[in-house]
């Protein structure tokens, strides 16, 4: 559809951008280059063994012939052994290297995905720290981040491949992964486990940037929605309260309360909609609004019948919600 | 023996990685599909294009040749190859009825060529100047069933002037 190609975001598990995604890039390309020198050996016995000439047999090769066979045996079980347990042990070692409990745990962030979204809920000791936004993590460069994973319908699966392997998220269960981004920039993740009909745009961005943006970000999420000053601004606010929207929708600091879908207490803030699939737009949250089945059929919003007045109303004060 | 070193060389080959330079590593979104010549007429994509529809009033209104104007633009920027060639519609939804997605009002109009929506209808703020997007405009209004559309005198400009 055409809003996926347009997409700012490194999703390359071959470019990574973090220490998780180093190791596993690194572990990677030791058992290919072991795997293809073992290959490279065989290939070399294998053609040396299909254009070797034989001569006749004669009676001394029954001697020869034993000889050949123990040093055939020998090697067979001495090669593997030496090559696979190095291996095993290196593998050990690196995929240790991703245990959350080693990591600084000061940043905890709560994944939660739902069909065919990612709610992001930042924790807190105090929890009038606490905020929850969707479809986009924003971390500090060079500091661990840890998630905790949990699903409310079925299996997904988290995937930022710049940064970390894959985890899954179980009904049921808490999974935790941590997340360290050495270099600022946008890192594009998306659902790893097949989750139904939209599954393949259930996709979430992960901005890393210095601390003190990531800062101001946070404090600004922390803030519920101012109300509105102008005139057009509180008949857009009325119009949405006064909409179906406030069923599913929270909007911290008005009445809307929902928690079916995303909190869009600051929603204009971020760089995507509807799952991660669209940029954020007027254009594309109006054709969001109006129809969300002709975007993402089968998605859990509802397509409801908007006057456009009422729609472009909506839409105004959504744009509003910095 | 010339079997074997063809055999041999092929395996070698096969087991080969390119060498870096072949195949340049670029994050996905940058490099290798930015070079393909991709339109940017997503929705919302041009620059400059007005943020809001709000009472925009369309400077074209009583310029009864701007229809005429218009249904050339509609013709040349082919909004017929989805939207029908009086507006019946297509993969595109018709402006002949009264049923707007996005509104029937002039600045509507206006914003909904401007900023493109999404599913399918580009993004014309940044390829045409406004003006022309108004004449556009014009001409659609003169599609639709409303009694006396505004600026352009029913029957006149548009039927006759062909």
């Amino acid at each position: 559809m055409q809003g996926d190609r347009a997409f700012p975001g490194a999703q390359s598990a071959f470019e990574p951008a973090g220490q998780g995604a180093e190791q596993i890039d690194a572990l990677a390309f030791v058992l290919t280059a072991a795997g293809a020198a073992v290959f490279l050996v065989f290939c070399i016995a294998l053609a040396y063994s299909l254009t070797h000439r034989r001569r006749a047999p004669g009676p001394q090769d029954a001697q020869s012939d034993r000889r050949s066979t123990r040093w055939i045996v020998t090697t067979g079980a001495a090669m593997p052994l030496l090559i696979l347990v190095p291996l095993l042990f290196y593998t050990f070692h690196a995929l240790s290297a991703n245990d959350p409990a080693n990591r600084d745990r000061s940043l905890v962030v709560e994944v939660r995905g739902r069909q065919w979204w990612w709610e992001v809920r930042y924790l807190d000791e105090d929890p009038a720290r606490q905020f929850v936004t969707a479809n986009e993590i924003r971390v500090p460069v060079g500091r661990s981040v840890e998630l905790h994973l949990y699903s409310d319908d079925v299996i997904h699966s988290f995937w930022v491949p710049a940064l970390q392997g894959k985890m899954d998220l179980i009904p049921g269960r808490r999974n935790v992964l941590w997340l360290q981004a050495d270099s600022a920039g946008i890192y594009r993740g998306q659902c790893a486990e097949y989750c139904g009909l939209q599954h393949a745009r259930m996709v979430l961005q992960v901005h890393a940037e210095p601390p003190d943006r990531y800062e101001q970000w946070a404090d600004r999420q922390r803030r519920a929605a101012a109300p509105r000053a102008d005139s057009a601004g509180r008949s857009a606010e009325a119009a949405f309260l006064a909409s179906g929207c406030i069923l599913c929708h929270t909007v911290r600091g008005t009445p809307a309360g929902g928690r079916l879908g995303p909190d869009l207490t600051h929603l204009a803030s971020r760089a995507t909609l509807a799952g991660g699939i669209l940029p954020n737009n007027r254009a594309n949250l109006l054709g969001w609004v109006a129809n969300p089945q002709a975007l993402k059929p089968g998605s859990k919003m509802p397509s409801v019948p908007l006057a456009p007045d009422t729609l472009h109303a909506i839409v105004h004060y959504l744009m509003g919600l910095e | 023996m010339k079997a074997a070193s063809l055999i041999a060389a092929v395996l070698v080959a096969a087991a080969c990685e390119p060498s870096p330079a072949a195949h340049p590593r670029e994050p996905i979104g940058q490099g290798t599909l930015a070079a393909v010549r991709t339109s940017a007429l997503e929705a919302g994509a041009a620059p400059g294009i007005p943020s809001d529809d709000g009472g925009l009033i369309n400077p074209l209104a009583n310029d009864p040749t701007a229809a005429r104007d218009g249904e050339q633009l509609y013709g040349s920027m082919n909004c017929a190859g989805c939207h029908g060639a009086r507006g019946g519609g297509g993969i595109g939804p018709p402006f002949a009825d009264d049923d707007w997605i996005y509104g029937g009002e002039p600045g509507q109009l206006f914003a909904s060529i401007a900023q493109g929506r999404p599913n399918g209808m580009p993004s014309f703020g940044g390829r045409l100047p406004s003006e022309s997007i108004w004449r556009i405009v014009s001409f659609v209004q003169s599609l639709t069933p409303r009694a006396s559309p505004r600026g352009v005198t029913s029957g006149g400009a548009v039927g006759g002037g062909r």
